[in-house]
Parts: structure tokens; sequence; C-alpha cells
């Protein structure tokens, strides 16, 4: 590649998750040892050697797919979604922060998940609805086996695609989103939940949104707007809880309990 | 930075008033700033260019601080927003 990548992505851990690259008018992300896509008028991938074709999937419903919905103007965020009621609640974080274990194990209790990773919200008159994405959720072995109580693969390097089922409900319909909660510290010991001030939930929305092209001045004018919308007009809250398998259903009762009681209506 | 330098926006920053405070998105490092109300006063009268005595003007009847306070504010700011290039010489 002979110009450097005009954006990068960073995992958790300071690995590289994603370079951005101008190719003309075109892009090129590359997914280091894992695959390059290349978006253009086509969309074309290119595997690096050996990749397991469902991580090539995975990539590109749960990274590519968003990236290009943002492009066209569509409101996206790193986050999990649950239908609770008719509305929907959001978990927002980043990879490894336990968005898809929360929305797996609400879905297992009978609540449908929207999404696992990358929530589309619409702005309506009267507030804002969120769609469904696709219907599976990814999740660790260790996730897995956990809270969906089946036998988890063995390879640990490599999420399970845990398909919708009588058993994990899939919420199809788009529904109107009640609460966007920010998942924080995994060294709580209580669940807390916070209101979150809305320039302060702009601030998270900024960090956890898809974005393509980060040097594109008009489309990230409108993305400020949108996201600034956005953190005004939702009830936004911090979610602190243990990042412990058996805490799960004193959290998710934490949270229920909150939006049902906490969360003004939108 | 002295009272009688214009200024102007940068071309790269976006403002938006969020929640009583005013968010900055420079554009051109993709870095985001909040100003308190205060401080979103301040640069909604900067917004309007001129220099920073003109703008010290403008809102002197709004706190009751003295003159020599506020214009020491309105410097200490500006000089933050210069050194971030939110602003630039009018």
């Amino acid at each position: 590649m002979a110009a450097p990548p005009y954006d990068r992505w960073l995992s958790p851990d300071g690995e590289v998750a994603i370079e951005f690259y101008r190719q003309g008018a075109d892009y090129l992300l590359r997914f280091p040892d894992r695959a390059d896509f290349a978006i253009g008028a086509a969309l074309t991938c290119t595997p690096a050697p050996d990749v397991p074709q469902a991580l090539i999937t995975a990539l590109f419903n749960n990274q590519i797919i968003p990236m290009i919905e943002s492009r066209g103007g569509a409101l996206v965020l790193h986050a999990s979604a649950i239908a609770v009621d008719g509305h929907a609640l959001g978990f927002l974080g980043q990879s490894g922060r336990g968005k898809s274990t929360l929305a797996a194990s609400f879905a297992r209790a009978g609540m449908p998940f929207l999404t696992d990773d990358g929530l589309v919200l619409e702005r309506h008159a009267d507030g804002y609805v969120a769609k469904p994405s696709l219907p599976y959720i990814r999740l660790w072995p260790d996730s897995e086996s956990a809270v969906l109580d089946i036998s988890a693969s063995d390879d640990a390097e490599l999420k399970s695609h845990v398909s919708s089922s009588p058993g994990v409900p899939f919420q199809h319909e788009a529904i109107p989103l009640r609460a966007l909660y920010l998942l924080r510290d995994d060294g709580a010991d209580t669940v807390r939940i916070d209101r979150l001030p809305p320039s302060a939930a702009l601030a998270a929305f900024l960090q956890h949104a898809f974005v393509l092209d980060v040097e594109d001045r008009a489309r990230v004018r409108a993305h400020f707007d949108q996201m600034a919308g956005l953190a005004e007009a939702a009830a936004c809250f911090t979610l602190d809880y243990p990042r412990r398998y058996d805490d799960l259903p004193a959290v998710r009762q934490a949270i229920l309990s909150h939006a049902k009681t906490g969360v003004c209506p939108l | 930075m002295n009272l009688t330098d214009a200024l102007a926006l940068s071309d790269d920053v976006v403002a938006r008033e969020v929640g009583g405070e005013t968010m900055l998105l420079d554009l051109a490092s993709g870095t985001y700033f909040g100003l308190d109300p205060v401080g979103g006063r301040l640069w909604a009268v900067l917004e309007q260019g001129g220099t920073v005595a003109q703008a010290c003007e403008q809102i002197a009847a709004d706190y009751d601080v003295s003159r020599d306070q506020l214009e020491a504010d309105m410097l200490a700011l500006v000089g933050q927003l210069v050194e971030r290039r939110l602003l630039v010489p009018g």
C-alpha cells in the first residue's frame, strides 16, 4: 500500500483492528492477517490465507455493512439491543465489553434481541426507532456455554455464531428506542446505573459510531449533528456491572427495573 | 493574544449546543471539546467575529464581574481556543 492509512482503529489491547486506505475514490479496509475489503462501486473481499469463512462473514456483517450504512447517512452505533415490552434498550460498548453476552442473556430470558453489534437508529417525529439487524449473536465459547447453556466449540480464538431460535428470540420489527446504556467498568462489584449528561453522551456516541471516511468533512459534520441530536433526545445512562456469569440474572433485573421506572418517556 | 486581535472560527470547527454545553468538533483532527455554559456564551459571541475587546463589550452586561476580570477570562479562553486552532486570526 503506497500511501499510509487515513484512519486506524485499535482494539482494546492496542492491536490494529482496521486500517483505512484510499484507492482513488474507493476505500480499502484492511483487517490485518484477516482480510482486505475494497469498497467502491463493487465490494470485494480478499481473505488472508487460512482464515475461516465464518470470520470473513462476521467481518462483513459486523464491520463492513455498518460502515456502508453510515456512509449512506444512517446512524449506526457499536451497540447491541434487546426488546422489552415493545421498546428497545441499547448497550453501547467496544469489543469485549459484554454487549453480545448481555443481549444473549436477555434473549435467553425471553426478551428478543435486535442486534448484537451494530445498532441502526432512525429519527422519527416522536423519537428514535431501533432497527433489527441480523438474526444471530456472536459469542466467545465461554459466554456461549454460560449464557446459553450450549456446549461450545473448542476454538477459543473464534466466536460462535448463534442463530436466533425459540430459545434465543429475535426482534424482527423496528421498535421505539427507550434508553441507551454505556457499558463501563468491568471491575464493578454491584450494578450501578447513572444518568449520562447529553454532552457526555455525545462524546460516547462519537466513540461508538461507525464512520467510513473521517476526512469527508460534509459527512462528518452531518454525523456530528446526528449524534448531537440523539444525545439531546435519547435517555442515556452509564452501566457498571460485575462481569460474572452467575450475576447476569441480577444484572438483567436491575436493568429492567431501571428501564421501567428510571427512564422518562422519550 | 491581545484585546485588539481580530478572530474568526476555523473552517474546521463544528459547534453544537448539547444539554447546556457547547460541544466543538475539530474536523481536522477528529478531536472534540466541551465548553461549559459560560464558555459557550463566550463562544457564541466569538462566532460573530471581531476583536476580543468587542466580544467582551457584548457580554459585559451579562455577568457580574469586573471588566478586567472579564477580559482576563476571555483572553484565557481565546488563548486555549487559538492554541487548539479552533479560532484563527480574523
